[in-house]
């Protein structure tokens, strides 16, 4: 297995630009508070409890966070927000919240540029790579709920791929605030079996149940098909350190935080085999320092602050990679070939 | 012929070194093959569960469909022709032989016998990184390849002056054919073969008949060159390899080895960034990628098996990337009229401690 370290220039500032990064989290604090206590009127709200989909045992409460229950699972100690909504009440959620058209409208386009250039266009260069490496014959590239349309046209743009397809299980799309042209619009269904490439850019973390999504990729890839997927970990330095004080912990779309062992074999379960498993995560130092420096009374980390006061930009630079090249950050990559 | 897909591919391996040992290792590790027995001289199989021979006729008259040739450079020849004329699949340690003679011989064994497989062992280029960099450079994204660089260095070893390994009619070279020849294969991976040789060759050190120092260039018909330093006075070891193309480069430092201790195997891979005129700027962005297991010797000879279970040629490893590589090999010993040489006599040897 391999593990990718990416160096550029990339800064939390440029794709989380503040003060509209808090102006939405304030938006969605507010929504999950009111989802996770009932007071929202959405379909099928009801919270179920939720076992570790790769150990099958109930996780135990660690903290709560905007309302939301965060347990950690004994045996493989992912982070799992428990209980939950089903997926119906979620999409129902992103559908019609206010966050999410935030999101959409104002945030996004806000930062276009800087993920522009921060995210889609290395994203890019690594779907590229993946096919010179692992397919070069590959032709269908669908992308599992779709967050970014716009990476979707640079997809297309590249040339490289003849049919770039978006899969939105939740569909009718009219219902969608998502600009994606009809053309590349697809249900699950239509691509059984028939894909070359499978992303689900940060899918599993925000669904209610990522192992029926794993299964369902397996579904979707053609044999020997290739699932390329990003997610948010629980073994990572942002929240191995921060916990439930991470600022990026947002319960609804960071439901499910595996540690890199449960992803491993959540991953394996459901018929893949690992090619690349990486954390090129570039912002989690400068999360945790940003977090330090904001909340003075966060207990534990005297070290870290010691770190942050005397070694400079230079230090920050090499721990991040660091991070990266030991699978250490919080931000996860994965390619997987299906058995 | 081809074997039967439903049944084990018999091997036997003559010479059970520490080569012989590693191919043992992984045979044991593959489902489709069976160690049936080994070959050694010296004993080195004593404990092994399967028959010792002493001569290498014995192992080839039990019946094996492959055989593993993991002697020293000079008896890998007469084992191999023996093979191949019994119609025995061949599996040879690199180098393949001492001289480019013997690879011509070995080749008209070869041609005599067309259904038989002969594959040689330039591992190097079943090493992921080395697999990655391949695909990035046939994916043509970055241009045309300029130019590369490859260092491949190690500090001797143990009694490294005792070594068969330095004794030219055991070896036919030293440092340049035992090492520096899997970064030559490399540079005929991404270039493809070269016409201009131009070498310097020194004894620097060592208290041996060989060099212990390789300085190497080479050019081809596309002006590609590329330039080498194999060393056995490298106290660090150090693996590296450099390819640089039009717009932008790969660099894979370190290769997991047998003893691991050429570094942790990397990929850097950048592509080049333009100012407004478009003029490449210094230090682009780089995706490092870091390889934590090595399965080139499992991938190796799953390719082997695969030529023989379904009559395919041997396309990695064949005898004409022998042969071109020994090619280079001669050319580059011809090309320093004085030879391997003592760069400062009073330094060979009296360094040592």
């Amino acid at each position: 297995m391999k593990a990718v370290v990416l160096r550029d220039d990339l800064r939390e500032a440029d794709i989380r630009p503040e003060p509209l990064y808090a102006e939405y989290k304030a938006i969605l604090e507010n929504e999950s508070r009111r989802i996770f206590d009932g007071s929202i009127r959405i379909e099928n709200r009801e919270l179920l409890p939720f076992d570790c989909p790769n150990c099958g045992k109930a996780p135990v409460a660690e903290f709560e966070r905007w309302g939301a229950q965060y347990c950690r699972c004994a045996t493989c100690a992912s982070l799992l927000v428990s209980p939950r909504p089903g997926q119906e009440a979620l999409d129902a959620f992103r559908r019609e919240s206010r966050a999410g058209r935030f999101w959409e409208q104002t945030f996004a386009a806000a930062t276009g540029a800087a993920r522009e250039h921060g995210i889609f266009r290395p994203r890019l260069q690594w779907l590229l790579s993946i096919k010179d490496r692992y397919g070069p014959r590959a032709s269908v590239v669908a992308d599992y709920r779709s967050k970014y349309p716009t990476f979707l046209e640079a997809l297309c743009d590249s040339g490289e791929f003849p049919q770039v397809v978006s899969l939105q299980p939740e569909a009718p799309w009219e219902k969608l605030p998502l600009a994606v042209r009809p053309e590349r619009r697809a249900g699950p269904e239509a691509l059984l079996h028939r894909t070359d490439i499978l992303t689900l850019f940060e899918v599993i973390e925000r669904v209610s149940n990522p192992g029926e999504v794993l299964h369902l990729a397996r579904e979707l890839c053609a044999p020997g098909g290739v699932l390329v997927l990003t997610t948010t970990s629980s073994s990572g330095f942002e929240y191995q350190l921060l916990g439930g004080s991470a600022p990026n912990l947002n319960p609804l779309d960071r439901m499910n935080l595996f540690s890199i062992d449960a992803l491993t074999r959540l991953i394996g379960k459901a018929g893949f085999e690992i090619l690349e498993l990486s954390t090129p995560g570039r912002l989690d130092v400068a999360t945790v320092r940003k977090t330090l420096e904001s909340d003075p009374d966060l207990p534990g980390l005297s070290f870290w602050r010691y770190f942050f006061r005397h070694c400079g930009e230079d230090a920050e630079h090499t721990l991040q990679e660091f991070l990266q090249q030991y699978r250490l950050s919080s931000h996860v990559r994965v390619v997987a070939r299906r058995q | 012929m081809p074997l039967s897909r439903d049944r084990r591919i018999k091997a036997g391996i003559v010479g059970y070194g520490r080569m012989g040992k590693i191919r043992g290792a992984c045979l044991g590790r593959r489902n489709e093959w069976e160690l049936i027995g080994i070959c050694d001289i010296q004993n080195h199989g004593m404990g092994c569960d399967v028959p010792v021979f002493r001569e290498w006729s014995g192992l080839l008259s039990a019946g094996p469909d492959a055989v593993f040739v993991c002697t020293p450079n000079r008896r890998l020849p007469e084992v191999v022709m023996d093979a191949v004329s019994r119609g025995i699949h061949v599996f040879c340690e690199k180098p393949p032989g001492c001289t480019l003679e013997d690879v011509i011989r070995m080749r008209e064994a070869e041609a005599a016998h067309p259904g038989v497989k002969l594959k040689f062992g330039f591992n190097h280029r079943y090493h992921a990184a080395v697999q990655d960099a391949k695909a990035i450079v046939d994916s043509g994204r970055l241009g045309r390849v300029m130019w590369v660089r490859g260092i491949y260095g190690k500090a001797g070893g143990s009694r490294y002056d005792q070594n068969w390994r330095n004794r030219r009619e055991l070896s036919g070279g030293g440092i340049l054919i035992d090492q520096g020849i899997h970064m030559l294969d490399l540079f005929r991976l991404f270039c493809d073969d070269f016409e201009e040789v131009k070498s310097f060759l020194t004894r620097s050190y060592w208290t041996v008949e060989v060099e212990d120092n390789a300085f190497v260039l080479l050019r081809n018909s596309r002006g590609q060159v590329a330039m080498l330093h194999s060393s056995a006075t490298q106290w660090q070891h150090r693996f590296m390899a450099e390819i640089y193309l039009e717009r932008g480069y790969l660099a894979i430092t370190g290769i997991l080895s047998s003893t691991r201790t050429y570094g942790r195997e990397t990929l850097r891979v950048a592509r080049c960034q333009y100012d407004a005129e478009g003029y490449p700027q210094p230090n682009p962005e780089e995706t490092i990628t870091y390889y934590d297991e090595d399965r080139s010797w499992e991938q190796e000879i799953d390719d082997f098996a695969r030529s023989i279970l379904e009559d395919r040629p041997v396309t990695v490893g064949g005898s004409s990337d022998a042969y071109q590589v020994m090619s280079l090999v001669q050319q580059i010993y011809t090309a320093d009229p004085l030879g391997p040489r003592s760069a400062a006599g009073e330094l060979t040897g009296a360094a040592m401690p």
